[in-house]
């Protein structure tokens, strides 16, 4: 009788267990899922720029021309171009840089672009594929068969962080005070970031008595987290983002950004502002002024403890690039080195063709340096010489210059330069 | 299987035993004055739509314990710039610091000093007969039924039914917001004027509202009025969220803070010659209490010791409430708004308001009226001079009367996420 009891039981102990084991999973899958959610506010990216696949491609051909697109990503919690106090930023800029002696760009003119951030619409934040250029590939020189150079794309936008962190503002921290309190003073640091590349990684908070007033007194750590480049404070007039980020004359604004402190509706005086981030760190200062002070005493006279919020804000121009190594390939593979082209002067503009020759005739080669000039067509163009087209001697129609060659000679006859 | 037996008989036995009725516990216990949010007020999440959104913070105060109460409700630990409670933040530059100074408290009568910064006397004021309420006045209210005074001061019947008639008690302005008090009671009945009202007839002249309380009065659970009383307190208040913000989180911490007295009454035996092996009618033996006596401070030993002359009575105190003790002349202090911090010495100090055996005061160590708690406890010695007791060679047994005057704080929290929506 015993037996079969037990057994129930046990199946329905594994049943039980098996509840219990899925609502652990379920309460764990659901808890992951809470906190794996992206958050708006945090996180250490902003814009970001990246090659799609080909365009470029890792090898071109000399002579071709190839596009560059971008996949253009903002991963941030505001958008390109952002509104913020009545203030419209201007949108971001793409440029593309390469060396000039290997690649040419079709248009030089900057790409400018809008990104939305990441919001509950777009938890994910804005992709978009943009072509920056048309690059094409010069005619390689030299003996070096297949010369590397580098695309370069960089992307400088305007951008904002924003902190609103709770603190305490402790009445009673400059004194004894044995009252229970709904919360007191302290240190506080953030390392998730705020969904933007400049973070604010620590808020030291102190209290200390002014007069009959409580002055809070905050020292905001700043630092770089994305893995581009502070370029500028964000300067709130309408100024031309090409101009911005070209960061011509102002050396004393490179690496900085601008700073707004607030407590509950009080600005804060802040110092540096704005500041300078060396080594992608940096330390702004802010409190409230003395008229602060006296404007707002139910904020900092009163002896109780309370919550309240600091809002810290930070206005940047970033710049974020990605370069991609290009391999540029001759195109004579066959035929060995290429016609050397003369980098500057005349120039014969050659056709190549399958059977390795040149375009240039006669005339055109002896203008350029005769004795620079290779008629054989089936032997390779020694540096420093142009191939040229074989020397027709039927084409010399003066009797002189058909003497002064040594492979014709003049036909008294007809009159024609014949070979000789 | 017999093991499961034994285990339901034990579990029966227990239960039974557990549900013997033996009727309504007075005077017991460890509790007085509790706190806590009304479910749903304030709501922990609150949803602002358009600029502002509007909520109540209902806060229910119960007494637990035997001891008529007066006490304030404070709400603090939010942003003013956030939360804005009707009554509170109106006017900040209302703070009252008071401070009382006991003279002399004897049997039945008590002359001490109330000094505040600024006294305004409302109270008092609307009970005097239309007498003007300024510096420079006097209310003689030998005339006046003070229990019906009292009683319109706490808004009870309490002060009547006790009888507090034909009585003396003056409130003399001292000018500059000092105020003397005065109490003689004639046919002083400790019993009668015991747990709380002799006491807070005292402080009558104090009042919670001072900075920036919700004052209340409210009765004991005692045979005549059995049952834990209950009020609610009722805060309006209004969220506005910053124009950037979606989301904040503001506490709100209640503090509870309340005038609060522990009586102890026990037979005590007067015994001359404690040593002599006569047969007696009581030997000398202490007194203990695990139990409390319906208050959160309670009286849990008390240890005669005959030296000779006297009977030195050992008594220990002890906190066995969940809160904070206050010195009740500075009971004041306890409201968060307070402008002065709070020191030690504003906090953990007792007032020995009653210490007789019979009608005899008894002569106290290290202090005659209060005594200190260092980490929830403390003790008092007090002396029974045995010359002023009538002449007997054998022991007789005498009530030991001792009443503990206090404030007591506790704290309540609740936080509230306010959204955007």
């Amino acid at each position: 009788m015993i037996t079969p009891l037990r057994k129930t039981w046990t199946w329905r102990s594994k049943m039980q267990s098996r509840h219990v084991l899925m609502l652990c999973v379920l309460v764990l899958v659901a808890c992951g899922q809470q906190q794996g959610m992206p958050t708006a506010q945090r996180g250490t990216t902003g814009v970001d720029v990246s090659f799609v696949d080909d365009a470029p491609p890792l090898q071109v051909y000399e002579d071709t021309t190839f596009p560059v697109t971008v996949r253009v990503t903002n991963t941030g919690a505001h958008d390109v171009p952002f509104r913020i106090d009545d203030y419209d930023s201007p949108k971001g800029i793409l440029r593309v840089n390469t060396d000039d002696f290997y690649l040419g760009v079709d248009a030089v003119e900057d790409t400018t672009f809008e990104l939305r951030g990441r919001s509950e619409t777009i938890p994910q934040g804005e992709e978009r594929l943009v072509k920056v250029a048309d690059l094409t590939a010069n005619t390689v020189s030299g003996q070096r068969e297949s010369p590397s150079t580098q695309v370069f794309v960089s992307a400088c936008y305007p951008y904002v962080t924003e902190l609103s962190t709770d603190i305490c503002m402790d009445g009673s921290s400059a004194q004894r005070n044995l009252r229970e309190q709904v919360c007191s003073s302290r240190d506080h640091s953030y390392s998730g970031g705020q969904g933007a590349p400049v973070a604010v990684s620590r808020v030291e908070v102190d209290m200390y008595p002014s007069g009959q007033y409580t002055r809070p007194s905050f020292a905001i750590h700043v630092s770089n987290t994305g893995r581009g480049t502070v370029l500028r404070a964000l300067p709130r007039d309408d100024a031309e983002i090409g101009e911005l980020c070209a960061l011509r004359g102002e050396r004393e604004s490179v690496n900085t950004v601008d700073v707004e402190a607030r407590i509950a509706d009080v600005e804060l005086e802040c110092n540096p502002d704005p500041v300078r981030l060396q080594g992608d760190t940096g330390t702004v200062f802010c409190e409230p002024t003395n008229e602060a002070l006296q404007d707002n005493p139910n904020l900092f006279i009163r002896k109780d403890n309370f919550e309240t919020t600091l809002y810290v804000k930070l206005w940047y121009l970033y710049s974020i690039g990605e370069s991609r190594t290009v391999e540029i390939q001759r195109k004579n593979i066959q035929g060995g080195e290429r016609p050397s082209q003369p980098s500057s002067g005349p120039s014969c503009q050659e056709e190549m063709g399958d059977g390795f020759s040149c375009s240039c005739n006669y005339d055109q080669c002896v203008e350029l340096g005769k004795d620079r000039c290779n008629f054989n067509n089936d032997a390779l163009c020694s540096p420093g010489t142009f191939c040229c087209q074989t020397f027709a001697c039927e084409e010399v129609d003066d009797e002189q210059q058909c003497r002064n060659e040594e492979r014709c000679s003049w036909n008294n006859e007809t009159e024609v330069c014949v070979s000789s | 299987m017999k093991k499961v037996v034994a285990l339901l008989v034990v579990l029966v036995v227990l239960t039974a035993c557990d549900s013997f009725d033996r009727g309504p516990q007075y005077y017991e216990g460890t509790r007085g004055v509790s706190v806590d949010f009304a479910e749903g007020n304030p709501p922990t999440e609150l949803f602002v739509r358009g600029d502002e959104a509007t909520f109540n913070i209902d806060v229910r105060v119960r007494n637990h314990g035997a001891s008529v109460t007066k006490g304030g409700v404070y709400l603090s630990g939010y942003d003013p710039t956030i939360i804005d409670v009707e009554g509170i933040d109106e006017d900040r530059d209302f703070f009252q610091s008071c401070r009382f100074d006991i003279d002399n408290i004897g049997y039945g009568n008590f002359n001490g000093l109330l000094q505040c910064e600024r006294l305004g006397l409302g109270p008092l004021g609307s009970v005097s007969g239309g007498i003007e309420v300024g510096d420079g006045f006097r209310i003689d209210l030998d005339d006046l039924n003070i229990g019906t005074l009292l009683d319109n001061i706490f808004n009870t019947d309490l002060f009547t039914n006790l009888g507090f008639n034909q009585n003396s008690v003056s409130f003399d302005s001292q000018g500059g917001g000092s105020f003397a008090v005065s109490f003689d009671l004639q046919d002083f009945d400790p019993d009668r004027v015991s747990r709380g009202p002799y006491f807070l007839s005292l402080w009558a002249p104090w009042s919670f509202e001072y900075n920036q309380g919700t004052p209340y009065t409210m009765q004991g659970d005692t045979p005549s009025n059995p049952g834990v009383k209950e009020s609610f307190v009722t805060f309006n208040a209004t969220a506005t969220l910053p124009e950037e913000s979606v989301r904040t989180s503001q506490p709100l911490m209640v503090t509870n803070c309340y005038l609060y007295t522990t009586y102890a009454a026990s037979e005590t035996c007067i015994d001359p010659q404690p040593n002599s092996d006569t047969e007696k009618a009581c030997r000398l033996s202490g007194y203990s209490s695990g139990n409390g006596q319906g208050a959160p401070v309670a009286i849990t030993n008390v240890q005669p010791r005959y030296t000779g002359q006297d009977i030195v009575y050992e008594i220990t105190v002890e906190n066995v409430g969940s809160g904070r003790v206050y010195n009740p002349k500075q009971i004041d202090k306890c409201s968060p708004h307070h402008p002065e911090p709070v020191t030690e010495e504003d906090l953990g100090t007792i007032v020995l308001g009653m210490a007789y055996v019979g009608d005899q005061q008894l002569d106290c160590v290290p202090d005659q009226h209060t005594l200190r708690l260092y980490n929830g406890r403390g003790t008092v010695s007090c002396a029974l001079d045995l010359e002023s007791q009538p002449f007997v060679k054998s022991g007789y047994t005498s009530p030991l009367v001792l009443e503990m005057w206090y404030g007591y704080a506790d704290t309540v929290r609740r936080t509230v996420t306010i959204r955007r929506v």
